[in-house]
């Protein structure tokens, strides 16, 4: 289905970042891997594709640093020349209160999550209007619009990235370049390992399904969302919560 | 071996019959029903030997209930162990011309009503017992862009219909999601199917014009677009996203 693309996840030496990664190389897309830690299990994950035969290529990335997004695509560029899909994942999220949260905490989170989303695609977008249907996939939470167990900092940072997917969905239309939004639930990864057990009894409980979704759940939402056979749906954020939550 | 099964309402035309051609080619055997028998004969002419045999066709009207009834319970039972039955409840439709609400009788309200659900809860009532006794399940509910945002040409009694399915699909999700069935709805925005391709080619392009301005892609969809977003939703690859919308119409509604 994804022969011949190339696909960019940001964040994805681990949790559903690394999950999204591997889909794409099951479905026989060049990946590009980023890390911004992890630079081992990058490394790893790169070996493992290329075992399988996928052209893979890994570089590091802070998705809040211009600089590092400008090298990382003009190296994307040099490589293959070409970019059709972007997903937008790198992401943190620390539970905290909202009198606890510090401006540091704050302005962290909101520069990772949501500026790091928008330097993302603005950069993206010379490459991208080189592929015949781009995608673009941004990786909210349904925290963004429920509210959630990470905290205020983390749920505004999400829907920010629900604010710009629809925005830049309308401009981008002209480049048939589509804008998605995806919004998990809690997934089972490292992000939910920080969740005490009561508040994740809770969530379970309260989720129709009875269980936290998987990182390779969400990995193929991406993926069919980068299929080029459905370039009409565009603007939109899906929901992949169990049920828990239905707008 | 785990037999991959698809009902399909609405299946000759348009969107349908998209749907049907998209899960043949992920190897489901199809069941597609419609009133239009000439038209199922023609899409099953058209497919390939190996996907003619997993094709079974009824020419039903959907609204009757002990037919469909009789129909598909012959189908099922053909069906032995395990299977994995989706259901896409795609058939709807709204009068050429539409009345506005003042001049819209309840009974041209109750029909339109009737025609877009009657047919899925039938189909739904009679696939709900087979998935919960195979613990797996999953329905894909065709709605419209006619339920989320108002739109001219359209009347309140399509709209209304149309609406009545996402209601009634979330309510489902949460009933039947410990039997492990998932239920999504799709609302396509404006799809260039064969029939409003018509109605599009014979009007005023003027009108065209100003209603392609309101989709950010400016165009229209295709039914294989539509179809591709029922297969996913409706394909043994969901397990997890149940109760959601998800809207194909180009940008033109986004929520």
């Amino acid at each position: 289905m994804l022969k011949d693309k190339v696909a960019l996840v940001t964040g994805s030496s681990r949790g559903i970042g690394k999950a999204i990664a591997m889909r794409f190389a099951d479905y026989q897309a060049s990946v590009v891997i980023t890390y911004h830690s992890g630079k081992e299990q990058a490394a790893m994950l790169q070996e493992e594709m290329e075992t399988k035969g996928i052209n893979a290529l890994v570089a590091p990335l802070d998705v809040t640093n211009e600089e590092s997004f400008k090298r990382l695509y003009d190296l994307i560029g040099e490589h293959f020349g070409r970019l059709d899909i972007l997903v937008n994942n790198a992401g943190i999220g620390l539970p905290i209160p909202l009198e606890k949260i510090s401006l540091e905490d704050w302005n962290h989170t909101l520069n990772v999550n949501l500026t790091g989303t928008f330097l993302g695609i603005k950069h993206a977008i010379p490459l991208m209007k080189r592929s015949d249907s781009g995608r673009i996939i941004n990786i909210s939470s349904v925290a963004a619009l429920t509210g959630g167990s990470f905290g205020p900092h983390y749920g505004a940072s999400k829907a920010g990235v629900i604010g710009l997917t629809k925005s830049a969905a309308r401009e981008l239309a002209t480049y048939n370049i589509s804008v998605n939004a995806i919004a998990p639930g809690p997934i089972s990864s490292e992000m939910t390992d920080s969740l005490s057990e009561q508040t994740l009894a809770a969530i379970i409980g309260a989720t129709p399904l009875k269980r936290l979704g998987q990182t390779g759940e969400v990995a193929e939402l991406v993926c069919q969302l980068a299929n080029p056979f459905i370039d009409y749906l565009t603007g939109q954020t899906i929901v992949i919560d169990g049920g828990r939550y239905m707008p | 071996m785990v037999k991959k099964v698809c009902i399909i309402s609405g299946a000759a035309s348009g969107i349908g019959k998209a749907t049907l051609q998209l899960f043949l080619l992920r190897d489901y055997i199809c069941i597609g029903l419609d009133k239009d028998e000439a038209g199922l004969q023609k899409l099953v002419q058209s497919l390939r030997k190996e996907e003619r045999e997993r094709t079974f066709i009824h020419a039903v009207d959907l609204l009757q209930e002990e037919i469909i009834r009789e129909k598909l319970e012959g189908s099922l039972n053909k069906f032995e162990g395990e299977i994995r039955l989706t259901l896409v409840n795609n058939i709807g439709g709204s009068n050429t011309v539409s009345k506005k609400f003042e001049e819209l009788s309840w009974e041209e309200f109750h029909q339109i009503n009737a025609f877009n659900l009657k047919p899925l809860h039938t189909l739904t009532r009679l696939c709900l017992p087979v998935m919960k006794f195979q613990g797996y399940g999953n329905i894909v509910n065709v709605s419209s862009i006619s339920a989320r945002k108002a739109l001219k040409n359209v009347g309140a009694d399509y709209a209304a219909a149309k609406a009545a399915i996402i209601g009634l699909s979330r309510h489902l999700a949460q009933e039947v999601a410990e039997a492990g069935i998932v239920v999504n709805t799709v609302c396509p925005g404006i799809i260039g199917t064969e029939r409003i391709l018509k109605r599009w080619d014979n009007r005023d392009q003027e009108i065209n014009h100003k209603v392609l301005e309101t989709i950010p892609l400016n165009r229209l969809g295709t039914p294989s677009e539509v179809a591709e977003a029922i297969v996913f939703l409706g394909s043994a690859n969901n397990r997890y996203i149940t109760g959601a919308v998800l809207d194909v119409n180009g940008g033109m509604f986004c929520p």
